[in-house]
């Protein structure tokens, strides 16, 4: 399947050249492009039955405040520059687009990202260390069990209060038990022997043709938004 | 293999030496029982034997440790690599996401070629009967599951010497005995040293037992001589009241995460009354952990559990947690404050009553596994409660601590105090509860 053989840097790469496409040139028409090679490149990047939907609209509906919020702001605070044909409307409107573009754009790759994939490719082309990299993997993975402990601390808390709130005591014991999964990892990853001569049993990718081309098609449609 | 002699460990801003007085060696081939009580230095001692004290860990070492005959601190990278470490938390050993990579990369860092990583890894799987988790992704496995692959994964790197810190600690009686099976079939072709709580798992696999003494003394131990299986007294609360009075009644509680599949508990039946104590067993994942927080309210329930005669869905939290308190698995999930005294508000009663009166002012997180563990209970009983629900109380316990335990659950069960124990520890619960239930694919039966 061709979204098997398309390199894991793609995730990186395509929203980096949407989102600087978007900080270039703020206008509807250049938006307008964006958005559609953020969906193509998204389709053509993860597969159907591994989009995550729910996600999507909880990071959605996380956003409507943040950007009602800009979108008045821009409208109220704004200031239209002399001899520029627009009005705050149109002022908001814009900026609210672009910031919702910006954080989609970001996040939706990241959200379906092969964080094994990638960490084992930084390292073998050598754009990260062996430990570091494994230490960061590791950590990705670590996320499950730590959010799991701090939901079973902040309920012992609540009990033993008798409160329904959140308090800020908890994070002296997260940070402990944060330290110490960290330390029980990194004793983990020497105890396995981790060094810098090792082999991989995953080879890295090779970009290919059609990543090539991809990033050709990317590059045009920003350089023709622009100009 | 291993020569100890008046070895000494000194934690960086600690100003308590550990020490291991006495002279004792460790041979090619033993399989050696490091025996001790709770908080003696078992710990330590493996992390040294493995090179990580003082090589990994910050702290100051004096007298002798040698491996083949060289101090551990001038320990090459191949001969590290030559001595495997297990510890006992299960989860904070996992690198990779799942089973495969995670087994692959220790072969990894030996530098072998695809081919020969692949035959191994289903070589060993295949001989221990796991090829059933190959493609599993480790965040979907059980603790023993975990622990299972931890224990493979060092063994695929084919160690000269295996230390064990009580590897069956966070596991399940069947998944002990299965880490004890492929230890089994190991013993003879590496020298084992393992600390270990529940005795009987290891019984016949040691040969040699080095004891620990509270005075830091190395002692060679006839293992003929080591009580193997030590049980228990009976300690079932001689309450005055007949159990009448009941506090909690469950009838008919069906209960499931997911719609589409068999619920995970199904028509529960239980009743407890004040003084009382219950055991709740069962195998890994069977529900157990999941009825404690139906019964405290943590997962909300339909009206088939009652406290007093009331629907405990009718009841806020709050107000059901003044009757209810949960002491989780971890102790440790209770300390919010920095030393023991601050933990109970300075009550000293409550210090005497738990024996924390010498570690008053100490961290939570410093004392032994078994203060931990008191101190989790009292800081309960701070809040008036009447039921209190335990879980896994017995976890990496060893033999004093859980008769310290016991003994506190009995008296506090004599003042009145409910219990629902829900532990794999039946020799624990056995000597604590009349009625003990075993939860068996979602039913509850008397065992």
């Amino acid at each position: 399947m061709l979204k098997n053989h398309l390199h894991i840097f793609n995730f990186i790469l395509l929203p980096l050249v949407i989102i600087i496409s978007l900080l270039i040139r703020s206008t509807l028409d250049n938006y307008l492009n964006c958005s559609i090679a953020l969906v193509v490149n998204f389709i053509l990047l993860v597969p159907f039955e591994q989009i995550r939907w729910r996600t999507i609209l909880w990071l959605n509906l996380g956003l409507i405040v943040p950007l009602i919020s800009y979108a008045l702001s821009c409208y109220w605070f704004g200031v239209i520059q002399p001899g520029l044909f627009a009005t705050k409307l149109h002022l908001a409107l814009e900026l609210t687009l672009r910031l919702y573009l910006l954080s989609i754009t970001s996040s939706l790759f990241i959200l379906h990202l092969d964080q094994y994939k990638l960490v084992n490719n930084l390292i073998q082309y050598r754009l990260l260390s062996v430990r570091f990299g494994f230490a960061l993997l590791a950590v990705f993975n670590s996320w499950g069990v730590l959010i799991d402990e701090f939901k079973r601390i902040q309920l012992a808390y609540q009990m033993r209060y008798r409160k329904r709130y959140f308090s800020v005591q908890i994070i002296f014991p997260l940070l402990v038990n944060a330290t110490r999964y960290a330390h029980n990892l990194s004793l983990s990853l020497h105890n396995r022997g981790l060094t810098e001569q090792r082999s991989f049993y995953i080879k890295r990718q090779k970009f290919t043709k059609i990543d090539y081309l991809i990033y050709l098609v990317n590059i045009s449609i920003v350089i023709y938004s622009i100009y | 293999m291993y020569q100890i002699n008046h070895f000494q460990v000194r934690y960086s801003q600690q100003s308590s030496v550990i020490q291991f007085n006495g002279k004792v060696s460790i041979q090619q081939g033993d399989c050696v029982l490091l025996h001790g009580n709770s908080g003696c230095g078992k710990s330590t001692l493996l992390l040294a034997l493995k090179g990580l004290i003082p090589n990994f860990i910050y702290a100051t070492i004096a007298g002798e440790l040698n491996y083949q005959n060289k101090p551990i601190t001038q320990l090459t990278l191949q001969q590290s690599a030559e001595i495997a470490y297990l510890a006992q938390n299960p989860h904070q050993q996992i690198i990779c996401p799942d089973v495969f990579s995670e087994l692959a990369f220790g072969l990894e860092n030996l530098a072998l070629d695809k081919q020969t990583i692949e035959v191994k890894i289903h070589q060993i799987l295949a001989e221990f009967k796991l090829t059933n988790l190959l493609n599993r992704s480790t965040a979907t496995l059980s603790g023993g599951e975990k622990q299972i692959i931890n224990l493979v994964a060092i063994l695929l790197q084919q160690p000269k010497v295996l230390l064990l810190d009580e590897p069956t600690a966070f596991l399940d009686p069947q998944s002990a005995q299965q880490v004890m099976t492929i230890l089994a079939n190991y013993r003879s072709k590496m020298t084992i040293v393992i600390v270990e709580h529940n005795l009987a798992y290891i019984k016949s696999l040691v040969d040699r037992v080095i004891h620990l003494t509270d005075q830091h003394q190395l002692i060679e131990m006839d293992p003929t001589k080591l009580n193997w299986q030590l049980k228990l007294p009976c300690l079932i609360p001689q309450s005055p009241l007949k159990y009448t009075n009941h506090l909690l009644k469950i009838s008919g509680l069906t209960f499931g995460f997911c719609s589409d599949s068999a619920p995970l508990l199904q028509q529960i039946n239980l009743s407890i009354a004040q003084s009382e104590i219950i055991g709740l067993t069962g195998v890994n994942g069977c529900g157990k952990s999941t009825l404690l927080k139906l019964i405290a309210g943590i997962i909300p329930s339909s009206e088939q559990i009652f406290w007093q005669h009331q629907a405990i869905n009718r009841l806020k939290p709050q107000q059901l947690w003044h009757k209810i308190s949960l002491v989780w698995q971890n102790p440790e999930t209770h300390f919010l404050a920095n030393s023991v005294s601050s933990e109970l508000n300075n009550n000293l009663d409550l210090m005497r009553q738990f024996n924390l009166e010498d570690v008053a002012n100490s961290s939570p997180y410093n004392i032994s596994e078994g203060q931990k563990r008191r101190l989790a209970l009292a800081i309960v009983l701070q809040q008036p409660s009447q039921l209190i629900l335990m879980d896994e109380p017995t976890f990496g316990q060893d033999y004093q601590n859980k008769l310290d335990l016991a003994q506190q659950i009995k008296n506090l069960a004599e003042h009145g105090y409910a219990f629902i124990l829900v532990s794999q520890d039946h020799q624990f619960l056995q000597a604590l509860t009349k009625r003990c239930y075993q939860l068996d694919q979602g039913c509850l039966s008397l065992c």
